[in-house]
């Protein structure tokens, strides 16, 4: 989520660190940071906000609250607006996931144009600036974590009513498109139909514009899971619904609906004319624990001390007593529930480089592998010794008993076998056999298959497959296990301290050329090792390999292959002849050897 | 004589990992790739209708909505624990599934090596010491890691994990793994006492491998060509 750093600081007291400096606090003390932005004269940070903090940090309030908590600044104390109105607005509430409502009715005069510090605003936040009303209600949004809705008064037939859709209702959007909805589908209606999907995006038939002269705000909150359920079954997804989907604080109602209310006054000359309001009461949470309850999450580096400091940088409000704590959960921390929530927020302000390294565990151990663990590494060692080298292929095929729902177009089953995949392997491994060295190719493969379901149970297996020129097969794996009674074998895997880094193959195809030679002379064979290796570092895409060897009547005969290939194109026959005659003339020029 | 054959990148990286942890008391736990949604989400304190659950792309089985292909390897920890007791450590090796678009650093089905101990004592400093020691062993000397506060539903503290990799005289820190201490709602589901505590932590094997190795395209690991075999 994007976040106007100018913004932030309207919030906080003493000035931000810089940029960088911040942007290094945020990521160890808090959030990831996408990435930031200079955008006309503000910063832009894009701050990767998970689910856990995303009622209080999606908003530019709620985010600078905590940057003063890590950065240790002091957060600017701000009024808080009273709206005084005796008149009550007639509004219905339908449905048992109203959470709260508030419904003010303001009579406006002269709509100010978009001041140029909202328009910036909204624009360093990948906002267009649309209409005066609008952006009063988006800039609320953005400001506070709460969405605001605004309905022109006079296009509102009779009273306003929160109620689910009878089947069938229609409303067309603010975006332009007519959705028909299902029945139970909540929505703020008037006499005349559904004015807005509630929670989620209002309708065209209330719009706000620069013509409006009366204008009726919303605030409101909703139960989460109703507006996810919805947002998604309509597929539409609004930064209103995200909000909502993630709890939106009870108490964030009153903020909202006062910075609203003062805005229309500021710059539409507006007045309140009547109101609604009604809201679930706010339950208020208390957490108590001790130090030793902390230490025994984080580590003995928390000491009574560091709890004590770190506890005035929450800002939280605290009482203590004997040996414990008790903090009232502040109202937009739905996410604190336990001494493991008060944990997370402590430890991470106190720093995890002040956490120690215990690399023994405290209590004795046996070891006791899954067999299905054990039998895989038997099986390997038994194949490769066997000259059987090792693939993994998908899971997921055309064909297949188990299908999953949405998958890719023609790899939407679950694989009933391994040999399907690895006759491909094979093919292709032998294809590119001078590439890989080998004369002969043999692949194996471990993995599970899915062989159906019965009755809501599903059966799936672990199997070995393997194939080479002359023989194929596929088994259970603990039935290969016996049939070759193999034991407990430990699997012996290359020094991974002695590495090299992998080396990516061209796209393009390679060429074979081989030479046999004649050696004449005794102990000259190394000798041409080092002319056929030379050649090959310099112009192949992997060693020379000897594949031929014999001796006949006193002589030796030893043969090549050389396989060449580019990164950039594909070589052509002349190309390579052209380099294979240098090395044949490099070879025959020597008296020791004799090109066949 | 046969030569003899290559094994996958993959199953070298598991070994190894698998060698260090022993070392430390920890066994292999394994289980079924088709999983139920309240083995790999409901258990793991990821409950139905709650954006926790979008955190990762989920492929479902046609016909029956209560399955799914496991997205992660943690499914085998619930498991474990309801049929075991406290103390131990389990390694948690598997192919997993993400319904996401592929490109050269992800793929739909991938592998996982997850750790999860369990026992009176074991506190962020125990996860953070088996951490390095993990890493320092795999990457060598002049390794080092490094807890960021992030978020799992599992867990809580929950942590990114990053490790600094010495080569060539040039340091670099990379982003390798989850990790926290797990949430009481994960003891509840199985049914540990109140008081229990344990850390769990969680990577990609396909990452460490090609970190480990330098293999440029996570896509080369399924494709059953052998020019990706290249360490005898």
């Amino acid at each position: 989520m994007k976040y106007s750093l100018k913004r932030l600081q309207t919030y906080i007291q003493d000035p931000l660190p810089e940029v960088e400096v911040l942007k290094e606090k945020i990521i160890f003390s808090a959030f990831e940071v996408e990435s930031v932005e200079r955008v006309g004269g503000d910063t832009v940070f894009d701050i990767k906000v998970l689910p856990d903090r995303a009622s209080d940090c999606f908003s530019h309030r709620g985010m600078a609250h905590e940057l003063a908590r890590i950065c240790g600044l002091t957060i600017l104390k701000k009024e808080k607006g009273e709206i005084v109105c005796d008149v009550r607005e007639n509004v219905t509430l339908l449905s048992d996931d109203v959470l709260a409502y508030t419904l003010v009715r303001m009579k406006t005069g002269v709509q100010k144009k978009t001041p140029s510090w909202m328009g910036d605003y909204l624009l360093s936040l990948g906002q267009r600036s649309i209409s005066l009303f609008v952006d009063i209600a988006n800039t609320v949004m953005f400001d506070l974590g709460q969405p605001v809705h605004m309905f022109d008064a006079k296009k509102v037939i009779g009273s306003i009513a929160v109620r689910p859709s009878v089947k069938e209702e229609a409303i067309t959007l603010l975006t332009g498109e007519t959705v028909v909805l299902p029945e139970g589908v909540l929505v703020i209606a008037d006499d005349e139909g559904p004015l807005a999907i509630a929670g989620i995006k209002g309708g065209k038939r209330a719009e706000v514009d620069e013509h409006t002269t009366e204008v009726l705000i919303e605030v409101a909150n909703f139960t989460p899971s109703r507006i996810r359920k919805t947002a998604r079954m309509l597929r539409l997804g609004t930064d209103a619904s995200k909000r909502f989907e993630n709890a939106v604080p009870l108490s964030y109602t009153h903020d909202a609906i006062s910075e609203t209310v003062s805005l229309v006054q500021t710059l539409a000359e507006g007045d309140v004319v009547s109101s609604f309001s009604f809201s679930e009461e706010y339950k208020e949470k208390q957490i108590s624990f001790t130090t030793e309850q902390l230490a025994r999450l984080l580590g003995n580096w928390m000491t009574d001390s560091l709890v004590k400091e770190i506890l005035v940088r929450t800002g939280w409000e605290y009482t203590e007593a004997a040996d414990f704590y008790t903090v009232i959960v502040p109202s937009d921390r739905p996410d604190m529930e336990g001494n493991h929530d008060i944990a997370e927020d402590i430890g991470k302000l106190a720093g995890y480089e002040y956490a120690g390294s215990i690399e023994t565990l405290p209590f004795q151990l046996t070891i006791a592998h899954a067999d299905v663990y054990i039998q895989s590494q038997s099986v390997r060692a038994y194949f490769i010794e066997q000259g059987y080298s090792e693939v993994y292929n998908y899971t997921f095929t055309k064909k297949g008993n188990v299908e999953i729902a949405y998958g890719p177009k023609d790899r939407s089953a679950l694989r009933t076998n391994l040999l399907d995949g690895l006759m491909l392997s094979y093919e292709k491994n032998k294809t590119n056999a001078p590439l890989l060295m080998v004369d002969t190719v043999r692949v194996f493969e471990i993995g599970t298959v899915f062989l159906g379901e019965e009755e809501g149970v599903f059966q799936e297996e672990v199997r070995v497959a393997w194939k080479s020129e002359k023989d194929f097969g596929e088994m259970k794996l603990s039935d290969f296990i016996q049939q070759k009674s193999l034991g407990v074998a430990p699997l012996v895997v290359p020094d991974i301290s002695k590495r090299t880094a992998f080396k990516d193959w061209s796209v393009y195809p390679f060429i074979v050329r081989d030479v046999a030679v004649w050696v004449l002379e005794k102990d000259k064979e190394d000798e041409l090792e080092t002319i056929a290796q030379d050649f090959a570092q310099e112009h192949c895409v992997i060693p020379a390999r000897m594949f031929d060897r014999f001796e006949k009547q006193g002589k030796v005969s030893v043969a090549y292959r050389f396989v060449f290939r580019s990164y950039e194109k594909t070589l052509t026959d002349k190309e390579v002849d052209t380099l294979f005659e240098k090395l044949q003339k490099n070879i025959s020029k020597n008296i020791a050897f004799e090109i066949r | 004589m046969k030569e003899k054959g290559t094994l996958h990148p993959l199953t070298i990286t598991l070994t190894k990992a698998i060698e260090i942890l022993e070392k430390k008391g920890f066994s292999v736990a394994s289980g079924p790739e088709l999983e139920d949604q309240w083995h790999n989400f409901d258990a793991l304190n990821v409950p139905k209708d709650h954006p926790a659950r979008d955190m990762q792309d989920t492929f479902f089985i046609k016909g029956h909505p209560d399955h799914v292909l496991r997205t992660h390897t943690s499914p085998v920890q619930i498991r474990y624990m309801k049929t075991h007791t406290p103390p131990f450590a389990i390694a948690v090796p598997g192919k997993v599934f993400r319904n996401e678009s592929t490109d050269a650093t992800h793929e739909m089905q991938f592998h996982q090596l997850e750790g999860l101990v369990v026992g009176d004592g074991v506190t962020v400093e125990h996860l953070k010491g088996t951490l390095l020691y993990f890493f320092r062993e795999l990457f060598g000397e002049g390794t080092d890691v490094r807890l960021r506060p992030s978020f799992f539903p599992f867990v809580e503290p929950g942590f990114e994990v990053d490790v600094k990799i010495v080569k060539n005289g040039q340091e670099k820190w990379l982003e390798v793994a989850g990790a926290g201490m797990v949430h009481p709602n994960v003891f509840a589901s199985v049914g540990y006492p109140k008081e229990s505590v344990g850390f769990a932590f969680g990577m990609g094997l396909d990452r460490l491998a090609n970190v480990l190795f330098e293999i440029t395209d996570v896509r080369y690991a399924y494709q059953g060509d052998l020019r990706l075999n290249q360490w005898k």
